[in-house]
């Protein structure tokens, strides 16, 4: 819910392939990282990233559904969290569920979102039992998605010549465009907020409540 | 969306038509063109054009025009919040951003519907690390054994009184200790997975290759609309 299926040819074309050019390397730094890891690592990743998937059918609210995210997150760890959100989306996109060439950005906002997930709620174990830790979490991860897809969509608005020459302080119709940019990606947020809004709290109270059932039955599993 | 997923699966093992028998890499090179044409343009006009290629390469294919059309219309809800910010007061803005949108996800859904599982992965697999690769093909397959188990879940929980739409705080109870154990199961399965990986006698890298190569005359449809929507695509733009 608190990502955003950005479709195709409505990025401009270097923000998207900046998109895929970070989430590449990401995923190239991760899989450096787990070169040496038992198949199982893999499997758990699939399944895992199937179970997003099959939470994304659960709807929260007129425009968006359970995403999920933060409890793989925590599950999973920062780095095969992060592949886990490049795989959902990728299958996404191949349905028509957002953009192809997006996918790189849209993997961004959502991976933010699934690695911070187990750092928050490691930090929030210390004081609280598993369920509220994962709620905090849940807010969090879900926050840091917004705060990333609001940089996105605040580079999407800006031409880089009008920014050059906003900044050289040449040309008053660029110092214009960068303005009518920023009232642009906030009345989205002014749009988008109260999906958000509800979706975060959806969210928080359903990784909650899965984690607290995960920690009463397995408690192995979590971190 | 889960059933749309499974949907898509269906057409994509049973149908037999030109574009079902066209290799995996001539659909992608076509679906590569189409985007091109499609970020490229600034007209709505030549959009529509592209819009009605796809849909009668859907309908040529056979993949029902009404679901698929409704695959293609899920991202433009999430585009139309974003458009209606960007608003300039025309009408060429949002048609263009919205009729992007729709035409890239058909060509999307054309590729997927036409073009079974490994066929479409395998390829992908080639030139992404192994994380990317292998997770693609074990994800969409456990997919479809999560499916099965969510669905008789919800219907469990249904019919046990589980999930009344009475009240809120019992139907999240609910609903996210159905989510937990969902989670458990998948654990359980991806450990199953595991040691039937090792019987097999996996070595690193989980197979993909059948026929996603194997070049036939189907192949002139996809790769003829590529180049054609590539050449009007950037002769249009140099005449413009």
């Amino acid at each position: 819910m608190t990502h955003l299926h950005i479709a195709d040819g409505v990025l401009p074309v270097p923000l998207w392939l900046a998109g895929l050019l970070l989430a590449g390397g990401i995923v190239a730094l991760v899989s450096f990282r787990h070169r040496n890891d038992r198949a199982d690592r893999l499997a758990l990743l699939g399944a895992l990233a199937a179970v997003m998937l099959a939470a994304m059918a659960v709807p929260l609210g007129p425009f968006g559904h359970l995403g999920f995210a933060p409890v793989v997150g925590i599950l999973l760890g920062p780095g095969l969290g992060f592949v886990a959100a490049l795989l959902v989306n990728a299958i996404l996109a191949l349905l028509g569920h957002g953009g192809i060439t997006v996918v790189g950005l849209n993997a961004c906002v959502l991976g933010a979102g699934t690695a911070l997930a187990r750092p928050l709620y490691r930090a929030a174990r210390a004081r609280f039992a598993p369920g509220r830790s994962a709620a905090i979490a849940a807010v969090g991860s879900g926050l840091a998605s917004v705060l990333a897809l609001w940089v996105v969509l605040a580079l999407a608005g800006l031409e880089p010549a009008a920014l050059a020459a906003a900044e050289a302080g040449h040309d008053a119709g660029a110092g214009h465009e960068v303005h009518a940019a920023v009232a642009s990606t906030a009345r989205f947020f002014a749009l988008a907020s109260p999906f958000w809004a509800l979706g975060l709290a959806g969210e928080a109270v359903l990784s909650a409540l899965a984690v607290g059932f995960v920690a009463r039955v397995q408690p192995g599993l979590l971190p | 969306m889960n059933s749309d997923i499974a949907l898509v699966d269906l057409w994509a093992s049973s149908g037999r038509s030109t574009w079902h028998r066209a290799s995996a890499l001539a659909k992608m090179a076509f679906l590569a063109a189409l985007l091109f044409a499609v970020i490229t343009t600034r007209e709505p006009v030549v959009l529509g054009v592209l819009l009605a290629l796809v849909l009668a390469c859907l309908a040529s294919a056979r993949v029902p025009l009404g679901a698929a059309l409704l695959l293609g219309l899920y991202p433009v809800i999430f585009s139309s919040l974003f458009v209606l910010s960007r608003w300039d007061g025309t009408w060429q803005t949002p048609a263009l951003l919205l009729g992007r949108s729709l035409a890239s996800s058909l060509g999307a859904v054309l590729l997927v519907a036409t073009t079974p599982y490994p066929d479409l992965f395998a390829p992908i697999a080639r030139v992404t690390p192994r994380l990317v690769g292998d997770g693609l093909f074990l994800t969409y397959r456990a997919f479809f054994g999560l499916l099965h188990r969510a669905d008789r879940m919800w219907v469990a929980l249904r019919l046990r009184g589980g999930l009344t739409g009475r009240g809120l705080p019992r139907d999240l109870r609910y609903a996210g200790e159905g989510l937990g154990q969902l989670v458990l199961h998948s654990f359980d399965r991806s450990q199953r997975l595991y040691a039937v990986m090792q019987i097999r006698g996996h070595s690193g890298r989980v197979c993909g290759c059948r026929h996603w190569a194997d070049f036939s005359v189907a192949d002139i449809l996809p790769l003829g609309l590529a180049v054609l929507v590539v050449a009007a695509a950037v002769l249009y733009g140099a005449t413009r």
